[in-house]
């Protein structure tokens, strides 16, 4: 056993430790007591919401593996965790998900609790639920008798936790002697909070989950700055090698920037988590996502399980903007074009005529949103901002969209508050794709070139592990504008093994059937089954399904 | 368009995507001209939009550019926020520096990207876009 980095622990005032294995400690506050595994938070919240949820648990957060033996979802051997934690690819099945109720996602839950539950036999949906929102819930009948069941597990918080809806961002779920633990990361919304008050402790004491600081953590030069470490960040790829994305290219500088500095940037922070990781046996692979503005991993990278035989028994999703191009470009036919007639008669393209006060105003309040001062609007652009992404977002965030309004959504054929047809001729997709395609700021190399990059490194370190050297790969149609996806980021999806012997990705649904279509299509011809929840409030916030959720993953010893 | 520019710089930032204590505004150094450029988030309930303003006064000095997406950063992960702006249609720059004249009318689209510091400080980066190359400058809100 090593034992690192205990003078710094010794400084440490955010918690007290009670051991320290391999560089993580474990924090007391956070282990679970007599005290808080009493079941009387869940009878007030019941009895708050007038006994409707009779069925639903609390501190009964993950499955057993056992429950999983007879249903057909298959229990790799857990890995050997003697030297410390490590982590558990999307072939583990998903013993437990976790998301938060933030008052305005409904629809966002009902969608992702439902796809979750429709095929995978026992896994619990955890749904972290902040007190002081238990008056809003008590509004949502809907929700409310969704939440009903004993495969929903509730784990009750004072108030909505500093980091918000993004489970992802603040911990991961490891493994260790066979189940599942918890990894706190720093996050600059957490800075300088005990670690008691951290959601990822209470998650720990309420679930009864070891909770384990890694050396990073204490390290005053990182005290929760922006590290880029993050849940979303350190992801496991078949064959146990984790993944992360580091700042690899200059010019970019979304995620803060770093001008003066010597590329490859690896954060302080990722340099002590690396040291702490391979002290614990574990190999780590560092991607480049110099071009996100969040920056993490999951926004680009994804590995799905497929029923074909090990080892080659996975498929690689990967960000691809020459696919998304390709999609939209192909939509622009005469098939899509608007008559002549419903075009609007062509503005004067004189540069002597400037739009009138009275013109702007009017305009503004026409079309207040999404691009209210679109002169050359068209018919199709109209019907497009009643749908824009702002639009669905207020619209949708507590009903769920039923299939004949997705139906419609869709044949509306947009991107955002624009027809595809529009877009596609416009100079702001000019410019988009001249930046992913062709070339990055200050003569960097293009997006599509650090992807191509990415899949190189990752394929040969898959091959190396996992024994699998020609894994399928999914071109998934994501193009970014100044390091966001412009799109609903459909790679962003939360992964579990289901009954068929597969998996299924529940992704975002872009809204723009083309994009949708090709995905589940893709993913089909690998046997997997591509599902879609509505994550509007979480796509505009700069995150997806999966930033939104976390899977505690269970395995075999 | 003189009034429309003081219509607009009087009015309060009060969409409801952004917090009303965050101002958006700073000024830009682009090497490529020899001006300064002033922008700022201006705009009313919803309808917002990033003003550019080159320090001429007696010419078509300021265009607007339409706010597309804006992100907060008391929402978004972390304490960054985003603007998309596109171009509004029709609005010309005319200046006495060509140069830069040129430089702004060939502008399509402006992305700003800006963080909050523990002081409520507003700082960032603004990406000015033409067909066929983008621009780069950093600010910090002095005002």
């Amino acid at each position: 056993m090593t034992t690192c980095w205990n003078s710094t622990w010794a400084e440490n005032t955010l918690g007290t430790l009670n051991s320290v294995q391999n560089g993580f400690g474990n924090i007391e506050e956070c282990k679970q007591t007599a005290e808080n595994i009493s079941s009387c938070g869940l009878a007030a919240i019941d009895d708050t919401l007038g006994g409707l949820l009779d069925l639903t648990t609390m501190n009964q957060c993950i499955a057993s593996t056992e429950s999983y033996q007879s249903s057909g979802v298959e229990v790799p051997d857990c890995p050997n965790t003697d030297d410390g934690v490590k982590g558990l690819d999307h072939s583990f099945p998903s013993g437990a998900l976790f998301g938060l109720y933030s008052g305005n996602n409904s629809a966002f839950l009902t969608d992702i609790i439902t796809n979750y539950f429709s095929d995978n036999p026992s896994g619990k949906f955890n749904v972290v639920l902040p007190r002081d929102l238990i008056d809003v819930l008590k509004g949502d009948q809907a929700l409310i008798g969704l939440l009903n069941n004993p495969r929903i597990n509730i784990v009750d918080v004072a108030t909505t936790p500093s980091v918000d809806r993004w489970m992802q961002d603040s911990f991961e779920f490891m493994t260790l002697d066979g189940k599942p633990a918890l990894y706190q990361l720093e996050h600059q919304r957490e800075f300088e909070t005990n670690y008691k008050d951290r959601l990822a402790c209470q998650i720990a004491k309420s679930c009864d989950i070891p909770y384990l600081v890694p050396p990073d953590m204490v390290d005053p030069l990182n005290a929760d700055n922006n590290s880029l470490n993050s849940g979303g960040n350190l992801e496991t790829m078949p064959g146990g090698t984790i993944y992360r994305g580091i700042l690899k290219t200059p010019g970019y500088g979304e995620n803060g920037g770093f001008p003066s500095r010597t590329f490859p940037v690896e954060t302080s922070a990722q340099r002590r988590q690396r040291t702490a990781l391979e002290a614990a046996g574990n190999k780590v692979l560092d991607l480049d996502t110099s071009f996100l503005r969040v920056g993490h991993v999951d926004e680009i990278i994804n590995i799905v399980k497929t029923n074909r035989p090990a080892p080659c028994n996975f498929a690689v999703m990967l960000a691809s903007p020459e696919k998304a191009f390709e999609l939209m470009e192909a939509q622009v036919t005469s098939e899509f074009a608007p008559a002549e007639s419903l075009r609007p008669v062509p503005r004067p393209s004189s540069s002597s005529v400037k739009p009138t006060i009275l013109e702007m105003i009017f305009l503004s309040k026409a079309h207040a949103g999404a691009i209210a001062l679109n002169l050359d609007a068209t018919p199709e652009d109209h019907r497009c901002m009643e749908v824009s992404y702002a639009s669905l977002q207020r619209e949708y965030a507590n009903r769920r969209i039923s299939e004949s309004e997705i139906n419609d959504i869709y044949s509306r054929n947009c991107i955002d508050s624009q027809s595809v047809e529009s877009f596609v001729k416009s100079d702001e997709f000019k410019i988009l794709k001249r930046i992913n395609l062709e070339e990055g700021p200050e003569d960097s190399i293009p997006i599509s070139q650090i992807m191509e990059n990415n899949k190189r490194e990752l394929l040969a370190e898959l091959s190396q592990t996992s024994g699998c050297s020609d894994p399928p790969v999914i071109d998934v149609p994501v193009f970014f504008r100044d390091g966001l996806s412009y799109a609903p980021d459909l790679v962003n999806g939360v992964v579990h093994p289901n009954n068929s012997g597969s998996s299924t990705i529940i992704m975002p649904r872009t809204y723009f059937k083309p994009f949708d279509d090709y995905v589940e299509e893709e993913l089909a011809a690998v046997g997997v089954t591509g599902k879609f929840a509505h994550d509007m409030g979480y796509h505009l916030l700069w995150g997806q399904v999966h930033c939104g959720t976390n899977t505690a993953r269970v395995c075999r010893q | 368009m003189k009034l429309l520019s003081l219509l607009l710089l009087t009015l309060n930032l009060s969409a409801q995507d952004l917090p009303k204590n965050i101002k958006v505004q700073g000024q830009i150094k682009i090497p490529e001209m020899a001006i300064d450029l002033d922008f700022e988030l201006v705009g009313k309930s919803g309808d917002l939009a990033i003003q550019l303003k080159a320090p001429e006064s007696e010419a078509q000095a300021s265009c607007y550019f339409n706010v597309k997406r804006i992100s907060a950063p008391q929402q978004t992960r972390g304490m960054g926020g985003s603007i998309f702006a596109n171009r509004i249609p029709l609005c010309t720059y005319e200046l006495s520096d060509k140069n830069a004249e040129k430089i702004l009318n060939d502008i399509k689209l402006i992305d700003v990207s800006y963080r909050l510091n523990r002081h409520d400080k507003v700082y960032g980066k603004v990406k000015l876009h033409t067909l066929k190359k983008s621009y780069t400058a950093e600010f910090v809100d002095t005002k």
